[in-house]
């Protein structure tokens, strides 16, 4: 209480002393991202620019990815106009490569640039992730490429599978830091539109009822994510009543209420065949 | 209704009788005053704290084993009364209410045990049901010098053995207490000859005070009391507990006035800390491993103006304290590679609470004495556990973080006094505040009625309006008390059954949420006779009754049946000898709602006798439960067996 306390009044002193728009505050609230606060995951060069992609912990996993990117112009500080990005991570397997979830490409202030990145499987030494970002500076396309290392998530967060012939992808993106108590849980769903190209899908609905398997109980008062337009997901609400070991059974029925995946848990079944796990 | 008219006409019966004999009454208002020390001529009975609040007829003790037996005062229990060393505030650091503040304490640090009905023990604390105030040993300035006194008892049933040591040193202005207790048994066997798996226990106990006089008028007392029990076994509950430790202290200083407005002063200051840990290393099956550490601080101060002018007399007690409690739980999975769950049980809760108490003792005239009192407070709850506010806000997303009560108490009553006899009658009101598992708890599972409890942050004040009467009668060979007393509880708090939430431990039945109900009414009789025939026989005779329900007409649970208590004492030269009979009807008036069953009626047969071979060298010998009978009373969780025939000694030694 004391500390935020503090925050606040530091903060209420830094706008009526240190600045008088309004603008300054919109200036300060995108700032906040600052690239200290995470890892430097990996770097690419071409042609006197590089870029620089952090991570919150530096590196790369299968599940959901959220990364900070900044150009840079070698030896100059003002890098221009910035246009026309495009990011493809490609998974290069023998027979066919394919792609998985990009979304939310948004600039958060200062030249800094997120987006997040669903890998629904990890790289091994036949098949690699590589990742493309296409952007124009200054009216010139530019091309960064690199082959990256995905690693393989120690828990569920992202699942495939197909219905009614199509190809679905769903994953956790919130909670990424979970808490004892009320989390908010984000999920992302998206079908394959062919190999590189993935849709989200909307106003599907899901259930959601997490247990902790080793003390056979769940937890009360959860809602059931539903979709969001504005980002694209599905958000709810999460509970989990103590630490440990979680697993959010799922099930997802479409538009015609059909159900897609996952079963109710009864008495006969206690895991669905839809579900991600969470430990912390 | 009808009970209370007989009686009342049986006593007026009795009063005309007795009305000739002239006979002087102490003036004893509702206290009740059990003795320990000082006044006790007669070596100490009883060897715990506990089995001397079981005497009083308002008190039962529930017992989860062999140790650290809870107290129900007017058949209310620990968030309804106040229990106090002293005038310091302590509160137990177990969320499962192993370890009420009568267990860090033992017989020989105290004098005497003030026991007070309803709003008459508002004094150091808001409260209900009414408050026990464990009076600590005095400093006497006798310039006695050294003096040493040793203790020794054994019973045979468990193996029990205890030391105790207790040293004074006094000059005429500085004295210095010690006193030391070992105490250790094995399990204890029941009537049917059984073992109690679980009973065992040991502690230690050390009570250092230091008194300094520097004249009449000015004096000062540091008292310390260091409590470590350990390995103590509960035989009703899944846990047992590895330590249980206390540290208590506190500064007073005592002021006497000369022509001031005031007569004395006294001020004191104190902390304590509590440490709990529960373990269940040593049961063989258990649902999952489990560590429920709990802790318990207390920081707090009293100052007790006393000014008596002409026909009042005046109190003013101005104390406030402040309490942390925090207790949490780690469950370690069957799968070792999985993580450690982990969640608060009590969020760290800070409580700050600062009031008055102000009463009058007024004596109209001879006869007729009034007393008043007062108390206002204010009470501060802040869950300072980010963490563990979240958890609670799963429950009710409206929960209070911070949340600020304010408690009020007044009382008045009047007391009649006549040459043998005297009758006294009080009407109080008073408020509580919601005790912080009730607040704030999260999945405490109570394995009396099987379920998981959750606190309840918005819970309202509970309020009692109490009527007390109390007749007593004093002759020369012949004395009586009878008592009764009415609470009408409004917004009783209790759990209630939420059938859309999981219960987290196990084996439990589902969960309840504290609540408020609408109202309940608990009534309590109790009457107590003695006789002496002569100088060598007498007879004691004590029964109390007890009922409680809520406003649905169902039975509250831990409430006593008719229970009677008989003895008979023979005094022949420098023996002593008693014989007892004691028992409960069977307890028809149960409640099935919250875990209890049918308890059988029993009664049990007590023997003992002690000789005092001369003023330095005291035995006692004695046979609890003669005839060895199995069984068992309303206010043994989960029906625990008492003990069956237990034999013992105790052996008083000056130096």
């Amino acid at each position: 209480m004391k500390f935020n306390n503090i925050y606040i009044v530091a903060l209420i002193i830094t706008l009526f002393v240190g600045c008088k728009e309004s603008q300054v505050i919109e200036e300060i609230i995108k700032s906040s991202i600052s690239l200290e606060d995470y890892t430097l995951t990996e770097t690419m060069s071409i042609e006197g620019y590089y870029l620089e992609i952090y991570t919150s912990k530096g590196e790369f996993q299968t599940g959901n990815n959220v990364l900070y990117f900044k150009v840079n112009k070698v030896g100059a500080e003002d890098l221009g106009s910035v246009d026309n990005m495009v990011i493809k991570p490609v998974m290069n397997m023998m027979k066919m490569n394919h792609s998985c979830p990009v979304y939310g490409l948004s600039e958060v202030g200062g030249g800094i640039y997120s987006v997040s990145i669903a890998f629904q499987m990890s790289g091994n030494d036949c098949c690699k992730w590589s990742l493309t970002i296409d952007l124009d500076i200054d009216g010139e396309t530019k091309t960064f490429s690199k082959e990256i290392i995905v690693l393989q998530a120690e828990k569920q967060n992202i699942t495939t599978f197909v219905a009614n012939e199509t190809s679905y992808i769903m994953f956790l993106v919130e909670p990424s830091a979970p808490v004892k108590g009320v989390n908010d849980i984000n999920i992302g769903l998206f079908k394959m539109e062919n190999m590189m190209s993935f849709a989200v899908v909307e106003d599907y609905t899901m259930t959601l009822d997490p247990q902790m398997p080793s003390m056979a109980h769940g937890s009360p008062n959860n809602e059931n994510p539903v979709f969001d337009i504005e980002t694209g997901l599905y958000k709810g609400v999460l509970n989990m009543t103590m630490s440990g070991y979680w697993v959010l059974n799922m099930t997802l029925t479409n538009t015609e209420d059909n159900l897609v995946k996952g079963e109710l848990l009864t008495d006969e079944v206690n895991q669905s065949s839809l579900f991600f796990e969470i430990e912390f | 209704m009808r009970m209370i008219t007989k009686i009342t006409v049986i006593l007026l019966l009795v009063n005309t009788m007795f009305s000739q004999q002239k006979d002087s009454l102490k003036v004893n208002k509702l206290q009740e005053i059990v003795v320990l020390g000082k006044k006790a001529n007669k070596q100490k009975k009883h060897t715990s704290i506990e089995a001397y609040m079981e005497t009083s007829t308002k008190v039962n003790m529930i017992r989860r084993g062999n140790y650290a037996w809870e107290m129900s005062l007017n058949s209310m229990t620990s968030q309804r009364i106040n229990t106090t060393i002293d005038g310091m505030q302590i509160f137990p650091a177990c969320t499962d209410k192993m370890d009420p503040v009568t267990s860090y304490v033992e017989v020989v640090n105290m004098d005497e045990l003030e026991l007070n009905s309803g709003q008459k023990a508002t004094e150091y604390g808001n409260v209900i049901g009414g408050g026990v105030n464990m009076k600590l040993k005095k400093p006497s300035y006798f310039g006695d010098g050294l003096k040493i006194d040793n203790y020794i008892n054994y019973k045979s049933n468990s193996n029990y053995r205890s030391v105790a040591t207790n040293i004074k040193y006094s000059l005429n202005d500085f004295f210095v207490r010690v006193n030391g207790v070992y105490k250790k048994t094995d399990n204890y066997k029941s009537g049917s000859g059984e073992e109690i798996l679980y009973s065992q226990f040991q502690k230690t106990n050390i009570f250092l005070q230091f008194g300094y006089m520097f004249d009449e008028n000015n004096k000062v007392e540091i008292n310390y009391i260091s409590d470590v029990a350990r390995d103590v076994g509960y035989p009703s509950l899944p846990m047992d507990v590895s330590i249980a430790k206390a540290d208590i202290l506190s500064v007073s200083y005592f002021l006497k006035g000369e022509d001031t407005f005031f007569d004395s002063i006294e001020t004191k200051i104190y902390a304590n800390k509590i440490h709990h840990i529960m373990d269940d290393t040593q049961r063989p099956i258990v649902d999952i491993r489990m560590d429920m550490p709990g802790y318990s601080d207390t920081y707090g101060f009293y100052s007790k103006i006393k000014i008596n002018r002409k026909r009042h007399k005046f109190l003013i007690n101005t104390n406030s304290y402040y309490n942390k409690s925090l207790a949490t739980m780690t469950m370690y999975p069957e799968d070792i590679n999985e993580k450690d769950m982990f969640m608060f049980t009590w969020p760290d809760i800070r409580t700050f609470q600062a009031g008055v108490y102000i009463s009058d003792n007024w004596d109209v005239n001879n006869n007729i004495s009034l007393d008043l009192s007062l108390r206002n407070s204010l009470v501060k709850n802040n869950v300072n556990s980010e963490e563990g506010f979240n958890s609670l806000v799963i429950f009710d997303k409206n929960a209070n973080k911070t949340r600020y009560l304010y408690l009020n108490s007044t009382s008045v009553g009047v007391l009649e006094q006549k040459e043998n006899h005297s009758n006294y009658i009080s009407f109080s009101y008073g408020e509580r505040a919601p005790s912080v598992s009730e607040a704030y708890c999260f999945y405490l599972f109570n394995s009396y009625d099987g379920y998981d409890y959750i606190g309840n942050t918005n819970l309202k004040k509970e309020k009692s309006v109490d009527i007390q009467y109390k007749y007593s009668l004093k002759l020369k060979k012949y004395n009586l008390v009878f008592e009764a007393s009415r609470f009408y509880i409004m917004d009783y708090i209790v759990g209630f059954i939420d059938e859309n939430i999981d219960a987290m431990t196990i084996s439990a039945n589902g969960v309840r949420v504290y609540d408020n109900i609408n109202f309940v009414n608990i009534y309590n009789f109790s009457l107590v006779q003695k006789l002496a025939l002569n100088r060598f026989i007498a007879f004691d005779l004590s029964a109390s009754y007890h009922k409680g329900i809520d406003n649905n007409d169902n039975n509250l649970p831990l409430i006593s049946p008719f229970t009677y208590n008989m003895g008979l004492e023979i005094s022949y030269k420098k023996t002593v000898t008693k014989i007892e009979c004691l028992g409960n009807t069977t307890q028809n008036k149960y409640s099935s709602h919250f875990g209890e069953n049918k308890t059988a009626s029993y009664s049990v047969l007590n023997l003992n006798t002690s000789f005092k071979i001369n003023t330095n060298y005291q035995v006692k010998l004695g046979i609890d439960n003669v005839l060895d009978k199995q069984y068992s009373t309303f206010s043994d969780w989960n029906n625990l067996e008492r003990k069956g025939i237990d034999l013992y000694v105790k052996i008083k030694l000056i130096l």
